[in-house]
């Protein structure tokens, strides 16, 4: 047999796809690292500065186009799939939001980077529900100080319960008057608020600017302030002679050889749609939880039935994202009538309200943090709530305007085998690969936290001073809109209640890996879990390296 | 985006380069010079009359900064809801049906034959129990409301002019609040 061209094929480019080729190239391997979407020039693919009259539908495009999915608007509508050309189904509604380009979802991520702690990797053992992994903060944490060495990310050292201080390259983003009123107040009633950890520069670092504070960084930075692997990663590996950048490949399958073990994939030139195959030594998947299982389970053949790595039945199943509510927006009487300033700032939040119900009684397990949102931003939050018409109804928005806090809760999904997606058999996209579809449902777990999140939001509001509370009503996002999906490839010892070991590599085909959040066993209330994709790829990668050098793959 | 030069040279002592501010510039160039005039795509000329009407009245002119009617509000209801599903056009015809049909009742004409005091009389009487809408003149005061308030706050003339928001800058540099610790407290 012909030796394979490559050592290793690498699919998905996005936060754990990046890594794993990056680690993976500078130990030597030869690389072929496989693209649904196309390369983009943040210059000119990001909108980042573009006002809202300057777009027909004044960023909020055509109405009812993106089927809910919230990150895709008229600012990024031409980087996401769009859910009514690609569809798929699933019950009750799941939020899949896909973006298939150099880069994936790293392009317009939230950009939090808070490190899990010991408690979130021993759920069952050190709290009593879920699994364990098999794994333990020890074991990550070195990984940690890589990533966020090649990351860049600023923050302050808290030295916050379980919640470990992380390797910081400059200094936090300074808090916004709404920020600091939250901070001076929550504290009186025993709410802790964090200057934000955060992949957005307030320094130089790693040739890449620091932040210029125009607030966009959700719809992709024009000039790579904030991290993503399309502008921090991938020019570094296209440097490299052993690395191979494939855009526009949208992989089918992992090929199989006469024993079952994984050969190389196949896939569909996105442009063309002319059918390839390509070969390796070993195959690492990273196309985002949702897209790696599809190709795993898509992966039948005489070997594998189930779908390649499947032998326990579990791919797919244990589906998490964050539990998330909506916002919850009060008007605070100290912040009326300020003169107005540029309160843009780095993109979102300069502060998180960790989880901090560790030492509460509470009727439901695990934790959540509270993000929140201030300042004189590009909206009007608190009109919702105000009645009438005419002069008076102008002034009372013109006097509210950057005097609101708006918050929203994202908690811990429990690992749940009935929560879960599978291959759609009657439902193929564009290039005849079947869909998956979605099943899950809310548990009782995730409404008794639901109405802790709602207190304690109405709570915090009212320590803040809050004169009104817009009128809200207590729901859940549909799953799949805090966009963590996770788990459903999970790792653990035991090939049967577990589909990767701890280095993400599959129980059942040794040169199979999976390093997204495929692997993770549980989804903790903790702010920012691409890190942690990171530093699970980094981990994976090392060793798949080793072995390789090793000549064991 | 106002990129002084006092900025631009801090942006380039920051690292930024040159070529990429260049090409965001020219990028924004290219996207403001497709504006033209508006067309109208889905009301009559009279329906069109009659909601740049209500949104005035929902959120007029001042001594502090134009009014609905400046900042063309109407002209995007009309582009939204000719983009709207078929079901969502015909419910706004109907219910603006609805308002005339109030305006007749209350105010014997129709609505934009009536004075102004007439006018704010009947748009009065749609908004009455807005937080529970039971009529369909009802549904048409909100619907139109939540409406003008998307269109006027996402105009130039709505978030610079009337709220003053002074953000989607280039900065060197975020000074975060400046008030004194402990002033919130």
């Amino acid at each position: 047999m012909p030796q394979a061209p490559y050592d290793v094929i690498v699919v998905g480019t996005g936060a754990g796809g990046a890594t794993a080729a990056y680690v993976l190239a500078l130990a030597g391997a030869r690389v072929l690292h496989l693209e649904a979407g196309r390369m983009l020039n943040p210059a000119k693919d990001f909108l980042t500065h573009a006002w809202p009259w300057e777009l027909k539908f004044r960023g909020s495009g055509p109405p009812g186009e993106y089927d809910g999915l919230w990150k895709i608007n008229e600012y990024t509508a031409h980087l996401y799939t769009n859910p009514r050309k690609d569809r798929y189904r699933s019950d009750p509604e799941f939020h899949w939001t896909r973006l298939r380009a150099v880069g994936g979802r790293t392009n317009t991520w939230g950009r939090a980077c808070f490190r899990h702690g010991p408690l979130d990797f021993k759920t069952r053992s050190l709290q009593g529900f879920g699994e364990d992994w098999p794994i333990g903060y020890e074991d990550i944490a070195p990984y940690y100080d890589k990533v966020e060495r090649l990351v860049g990310i600023v923050g302050n050292r808290d030295n916050y319960f379980n919640m470990p201080d992380g390797i910081y390259c400059g200094p936090p983003h300074r808090p916004r008057c709404g920020e600091l009123l939250l901070m001076e107040r929550a504290r009186k009633i025993g709410v802790p608020v964090l200057l934000e950890r955060t992949a957005v520069l307030s320094v130089p670092y790693d040739g890449r600017p620091a932040c210029h504070y125009c607030g966009a960084c959700g719809v992709g930075c024009d000039v790579r302030a904030r991290f993503s692997t399309l502008d921090a990663v991938i020019p570094k590996l296209l440097k490299r002679p052993n690395y191979t950048l494939r855009p526009n490949a949208t992989v089918y399958q992992v090929l199989t050889d006469e024993n079952g073990q994984a050969a190389g994939v196949s896939f569909f030139d996105s442009l063309t749609k002319e059918y390839q195959e390509v070969r390796s030594r070993a195959v690492v998947l990273a196309a985002s939880t949702v897209e790696s299982g599809r190709i795993l389970l898509n992966s039948k053949s005489r070997h594998h039935p189930n779908g390649i790595g499947n032998s326990s039945g579990l791919v797919g199943h244990y589906l998490m994202d964050s539990v998330k509510s909506g916002a919850v927006v009060g008007v605070l009487p100290l912040l009326k009538n300020r003169v107005r300033e540029d309160e843009d700032g780095a993109g979102g939040s300069h502060v998180t309200i960790p989880r901090f119900n560790y030492n509460r009684k509470t009727d439901y397990y695990g934790g959540y943090f509270i993000l929140c949102g201030t300042g004189f931003g590009r909206g009007v939050s608190s009109a919702g709530g105000i009645t009438g018409w005419g002069a008076a109804l102008k002034r009372q928005i013109r006097e509210e305007y950057g005097a609101t806090l708006s918050l929203r809760s994202y908690g811990e999904r429990l690992p749940e085998y009935t929560n879960y997606f599978e291959i759609d058999p009657d439902n193929k996209d564009a290039y005849g690969i079947p869909q998956v579809r979605f099943h899950w449902r809310e548990s009782d777990n995730d409404r008794r936290m639901m109405e802790d999140m709602y207190g304690w939001m109405e709570e915090i509001l009212r320590a803040c001073g809050a004169e009104r509370v817009v009128p809200y009503r207590k729901y859940l996002e549909p799953m799949g809109d805090a966009t963590h999906e996770a788990g459903t490839a999970r790792m653990g010892t035991d090939p049967k209640t577990s589909v990767l070991n701890p280095f993400c590599q599959s129980h059942d085909v040794k040169n199979l890996f999976v390093t997204d959040a495929s692997c993770f066993v549980s989804l903790p209330g903790t702010h920012g879990i691409t890190t942690l994709i990171m530093a699970l790829a980094w981990r994976a990668a090392e060793y798949l390296a080793e072995q390789l050098r090793k000549g064991e793959i | 985006m106002a990129v002084d030069r006092r900025e631009t040279l801090m942006l380039l002592g920051a690292g930024v380069l040159a070529s990429r501010l260049e090409a965001a510039q020219q990028h924004l160039h290219t996207l403001r010079s497709r504006a033209g005039p508006y067309e109208r795509q889905f009301f009559t000329e009279r329906e069109h009359a009659v909601l740049d009407r209500i949104a005035e009245m929902i959120l007029p002119a001042d001594e502090h900064s134009p009014g609905a009617h400046e900042a063309r509000v109407a002209d995007y209801i009309d582009l939204v809801v000719a983009h709207s599903s078929r079901e969502a056009q015909e419910q706004w015809r109907a219910r603006l049906a609805a308002f005339e049909e109030l305006a007749r009742a209350e105010g014997g004409k129709p609505f934009l034959e009536l004075d102004a005091s007439k006018q704010a009389h009947v748009l009065e009487a749609a908004a009455r129990g807005e937080s529970r809408p039971s009529s369909e003149a009802g549904h048409f005061f909100v619907t139109m409301k939540r409406m003008t308030l998307a269109a006027y706050y996402t105009s130039e003339i709505g978030l610079i002019r009337e709220l003053g928001y002074r953000g989607n800058q280039v900065r060197g540099s975020f000074p975060g609040c400046r008030h004194p610790r402990g002033t919130h407290v």
